[in-house]
């Protein structure tokens, strides 16, 4: 089992050298560099170790549809937050709800139970405002770091998470150095369907990388194909997150005390406005506890919900609005990933049961699409569970009860595909992570509130892939297409990032370009919240090379 | 609240329309029934007056259209009555939304035959997904 790799706490200090709060795809990643720079580190993790049997496979509680509940944390009860929707109504939503914009919390973060999907941003996505102008209202805005200063951390997420994929056909799209670690997951039936599609549409496509063993890496087998990837954790140990690489490398230290059921309550500043520590909750025998630690440094690595969260929920004489949010940024620019997409019906079945089920992808549509702004990557779909095909796939002439549903699902099931992607938001600065003092969680800290939505921009460009999708399925001889249009909405989520912007100006960016808030020496953001695009792929991958970018440049400290 | 006999054979007879038996069981003979009735004892709980209220308008619906209570009637009438809620074009006098009732029918239907253990024993191989979760 996964926790099976997590020995024994260290000894327990009150001061450190650093304190990272999230324990997800970027602070375990921090916290592993730092400890193996000799640093005392103490991670804290809201969420808890879940063991394979602890996430379970219950068809209606999951990552990937969570009905009455969901398998990553955080828990149900006593986490709430606050969605206000266009209208301005605001409602209070729970972790499993819509609205809430979970991702996950427990060690490893979203990596526990994520499909793994692990793609560089293009170089043109860190330069989206040079390339395409900013949308008036938009907050679209280039990074202050390029692909290439970001190059050798993407290879070194590669290597240390461990990636498996194809070398040469992504080292023809984005310069690299060196090719993944493992070989790329094998054709599928879907494949080789939608290969055939593409290349009568004179369409590139590739295998999709993906943070899999798909060969015995790291003393961990390869991936069992199993039909459960995505939602949920791994039977054989072969999917690749923080919780079973740079966690357990940093525990080997000794030097780093993991704290689980851990929640940060707000940064402790100093009288002179200096961060000198954490304060936060934990729960013990039905009591909770309130306790502080000290730390030369602080890094925030909450994910960018609940990063932005705490530095708002930190506020004091110095820092009214809250830490790093002295121009009222903190918070601002939340994105996620719009995911357009379409089905399509073939003639004869394709599903040949082989997980985890996506394994092909093109580029061609994530840059240089005439009329629109940024694109997106297109891939087929993970292997989707029965009633999640049921709720989502059926189309608008099928009927919903009876025999001709039961035929429909009979028949569909084995013969679908289906086709979708992330799309490159166009940022607003209207949608945005502020915090409810009137609405508190079981801790008493107030919970984030969520409001607005993205620039309508992004729906342009969501409806232009939904017709290559259409497209792409067509080509592929589908003898029926059918799709939803996109709408305009508030996205974050599983893929949520923007809300602590980089860049080099105090002005109009919360970080640094190495993830230090802006009028401190000590605080950091190692997380999503960097980001200032989102790019047309999965971030995970991004997240990680910044931490490994942003942790090593910490460590040398 | 939890439902009384009357209603539940209501729900019965609504669910093995809704997910009928062909070659593979029907909606009871896969304890979607258990599952509903639980859900409304437990995570659906909010949901159970909803319930009764548009399990007895159900009853009253097959009156007014088809002359007998809805477990009653043979089954093309049934569907009949049901084709009714899910238009909206209702006779009887609805307490509570029929076309919104109807959807959380057929919801939960979904729910008790592809996602619960014992639906699942009989959906998944329909469908050809694996039923034991691989080693």
């Amino acid at each position: 089992m996964a926790n099976d790799r997590i020995p024994a706490g260290a000894v327990t200090l009150k001061q450190y050298d650093a304190i990272v709060v999230g324990a997800g795809a970027a602070g375990g990643i921090v916290a592993a560099l730092l400890c193996e720079a000799g640093k005392h580190v103490l991670l804290l993790e809201r969420g808890r170790a879940l063991s394979f049997e602890q996430i379970g496979r219950d068809p209606l509680r999951n990552q990937r549809i969570s009905l009455y509940g969901h398998n990553a944390g955080p828990d149900i009860d006593g986490n709430p937050r606050v969605r206000v929707d266009a209208a301005g109504l605001a409602q209070v939503v729970r972790p499993h709800e819509p609205g809430y914009h979970n991702n996950a919390a427990c060690v490893g973060g979203g990596t526990r139970v994520y499909g793994a999907q692990a793609w560089r941003f293009l170089p043109d996505d860190f330069r989206m405002a040079s390339r395409y102008g900013v949308p008036p209202g938009s907050s679209l805005a280039d990074w202050p770091i390029t692909y290439d200063e970001l190059a050798p951390f993407y290879a070194r997420a590669e290597q240390e998470i461990g990636v498996a994929g194809d070398s040469a056909a992504s080292g023809a799209l984005w310069p690299r150095a060196a090719g993944f670690p493992m070989p790329p997951v094998p054709p599928t039936l879907t494949s080789q369907t939608l290969r055939r599609g593409a290349e009568r549409l004179g369409w590139t496509t590739l295998t999709p990388p993906l943070a899999i063993n798909t060969v015995p890496h790291a003393d961990r087998p390869a991936c069992s194909q199993c039909v459960w990837c995505v939602g949920f954790g791994c039977p054989v140990d072969a999917k690749n997150g923080t919780h079973n690489t740079m966690i357990p490398r940093a525990l080997a230290t000794g030097l780093c005390e993991l704290v689980t059921g851990a929640q940060a309550g707000r940064i402790e500043v100093s009288g002179r406005g200096c961060v000198t520590g954490v304060s936060y909750f934990v729960e013990a025998d039905g009591s909770i506890e309130q306790r502080t630690a000290e730390a030369a440094v602080v890094v925030v690595s909450g994910g960018a919900i609940e990063s932005a969260r705490l530095l708002l929920n930190s506020a004091s004489a110095l820092h009214p609005q809250g830490l790093g949010n002295e121009h009222g940024l903190v918070g601002r620019n939340l994105q996620g990933h719009y995911y357009p997409g379409a089905y399509g019906l073939m003639e004869e079945p394709v599903w040949d049961g082989v997980g985890p089920g996506v394994s092909i992808a093109t580029c061609r549509f994530n840059h240089g699409n005439e009329g629109i702004i940024g694109g997106g990557m297109l891939a087929n779909e993970f292997i989707k569970l029965p009633l999640i095909f049921r709720r989502q796939a059926l189309p608008p002439d099928v009927p919903r009860w009876g025999l001709a549903n039961k035929q429909w699902m009979r028949h569909a099931y084995p013969r679908a595909l289906h086709v979708i992607g992330p799309v490159q938001e166009i940022p607003s600065p209207d949608a945005r992570v502020t915090v409810d003092p009137s609405v508190r969680d079981r801790f008493g800290s107030p919970v984030a509130r969520l409001l607005g939505t993205t620039d309508a921009e992004t729906v342009r460009t969501a409806e232009f892939m939904r017709a290559r999708a259409e497209e792409w399925l067509g080509a592929s001889g589908a003898v029926r297409v059918w799709s939803s249009p996109p709408v305009l909405g508030l996205s974050a989520g599983q893929h949520q990032a923007g809300t602590c912007r980089m860049g080099g100006d105090p002005a109009t960016s919360v970080c640094d370009p190495l993830g230090r808030v802006h009028g401190h020496d000590n605080l950091y953001v190692i997380d999503g919240s960097l980001h200032v695009t989102n790019g047309g792929f999965n971030p995970a991958l991004t997240i990680m090379a910044l931490a490994f970018r942003c942790g090593d440049s910490l460590a040398r400290r | 609240m939890e439902l009384d006999d009357c209603q539940i054979a209501l729900l019965r007879a609504a669910l093995d329309r809704i997910v009928p038996a062909d070659e593979v069981r029907g909606a009871c003979a896969c304890g979607v029934d258990r599952y509903v009735v639980r859900l409304l004892a437990t995570d659906g709980r909010d949901l159970a007056p909803l319930y009764a209220a548009g399990l007895e308008a159900l009853d009253v619906e097959a009156q007014a259209r088809c002359g007998a209570g809805f477990a009653a009637l043979p089954a093309g009438l049934q569907d009949l009555v049901l084709t009714s809620l899910e238009t909206g074009d209702v006779l009887a006098a609805w307490a509570v939304p029929a076309q919104h009732f109807f959807e959380l029918l057929c919801d939960h239907a979904a729910e008790g035959f592809y996602g619960a253990a014992a639906g699942a024993e009989v959906s998944w191989p329909m469908i050809g997904f694996p039923l034991e979760p691989s080693p």
